[in-house]
């Protein structure tokens, strides 16, 4: 550390230490006197300290819901089957060869003609695997 | 064989319902304090409490309030903690800059010498500009410069001649300027 550099963080670590045993001298009531004299209006201090601390509490609170949010979507996504990370053309794939058995035919034309979403096709495939249609992969069981 | 019993921690709930609790007065006094910690920590006052509040919310590093350690007091350490590693972290960084040691005039605000470029505070130009933050006023400039280099009343004294009720005065206005120039962000 450079020796000025240290020097002045010691001045400053003095004059913090200093005004902080300052602040502890003072009454609850000097406390309320000096907000009188520093904000003009010791109920308007209190009121913008109250403030403060309730802005914080409300960020935390909306990071911990934020989070718990992401944790929920990995959750859900990690629950998926492994042939919803398929290339879409080969999800389509799977759909028609299953399709060409027993299932409807609407479902691969909504597929093909662009009309359902890769959402969609995610869910069905993830439906497929739960009917026993599919395995993990997309082949058939 | 006794084991020791485990220290109890509130919460988050808990502690947000302490928070609650606390006095105008208690509240005050944690604002006024983080604005008396605040020199040459890169932050304002209002700033460095609301940190600490947030890392106590958050529990980071590891920081939980004891339910036997009165909220203020947690409050306040956390506080004394954060200012001094943010302190020495500035003191630590080496500098660049050729003209490092110059204290060039006019900067906007003393609590604000602040390289944003850099992340990078002086800490020397803050000492600086609380000298000058007194230019007008001898006996509280004494005050400070006493404080920053540990001299007893005494030798206060002895630098800026002052009664009893001049030096208690001349602390007051001290304490209330530096309370003012960094406590609230922007000057009112």
């Amino acid at each position: 550390m450079n020796s000025d550099k240290g020097s002045a963080c010691r001045q400053l670590n003095r004059l913090a230490q200093a005004l902080d045993q300052q602040i502890d001298t003072l009454s609850d009531d000097e406390i309320i006197a000096e907000a009188a004299v520093l904000h003009g209006d010791a109920e308007k201090a209190a009121r913008e300290t109250r403030d403060l601390i309730q802005g914080v509490i409300s960020k935390c609170g909306r990071r911990r819901l934020e989070a718990a949010r992401r944790a929920y979507d990995a959750q859900i996504t990690g629950a998926r089957s492994n042939v919803v990370r398929l290339p879409l053309e080969r999800k389509l794939a799977v759909i028609e060869r299953v399709a060409a058995g027993d299932f409807g035919k609407q479902l691969t034309l909504a597929a093909r003609n662009g009309s359902a979403t890769e959402t969609d096709i995610d869910s069905l495939l993830d439906d497929l695997v739960k009917l026993g249609l599919i395995d993990e992969e997309g082949n058939e069981p | 064989m006794h084991r020791p019993a485990e220290r109890a921690y509130l919460d988050t709930t808990a502690f947000i319902a302490a928070l609650g609790t606390l006095t105008d007065a208690d509240r005050i006094r944690l604002r006024y304090r983080a604005a008396s910690l605040a020199p040459g920590t890169g932050m304002q006052g209002d700033d460095l409490f609301q940190e600490a509040v947030r890392r106590a919310l958050e529990r980071e590093d590891g920081r939980r309030c004891p339910c036997d350690v009165p909220v203020p007091a947690f409050l306040s350490n956390v506080m004394r903690s954060i200012a001094s590693a943010e302190r020495e972290k500035y003191a630590r960084q080496v500098s660049l800059d050729p003209n490092d040691n110059d204290c060039p005039a006019g900067d906007p605000h003393p609590s604000h010498v602040l390289d944003s470029a850099n992340a990078r505070i002086d800490l020397q130009r803050i000492v600086a500009r609380l000298e000058e933050l007194f230019a007008d006023d001898p006996q509280a400039q004494a005050v400070l410069i006493g404080t920053m280099e540990n001299w007893t009343p005494v030798e206060i004294r002895d630098l800026e001649p002052m009664d009893d009720l001049q030096y208690a005065a001349a602390r007051r206005r001290f304490r209330r300027a530096i309370l003012n120039e960094f406590g609230k962000d922007g000057k009112k």
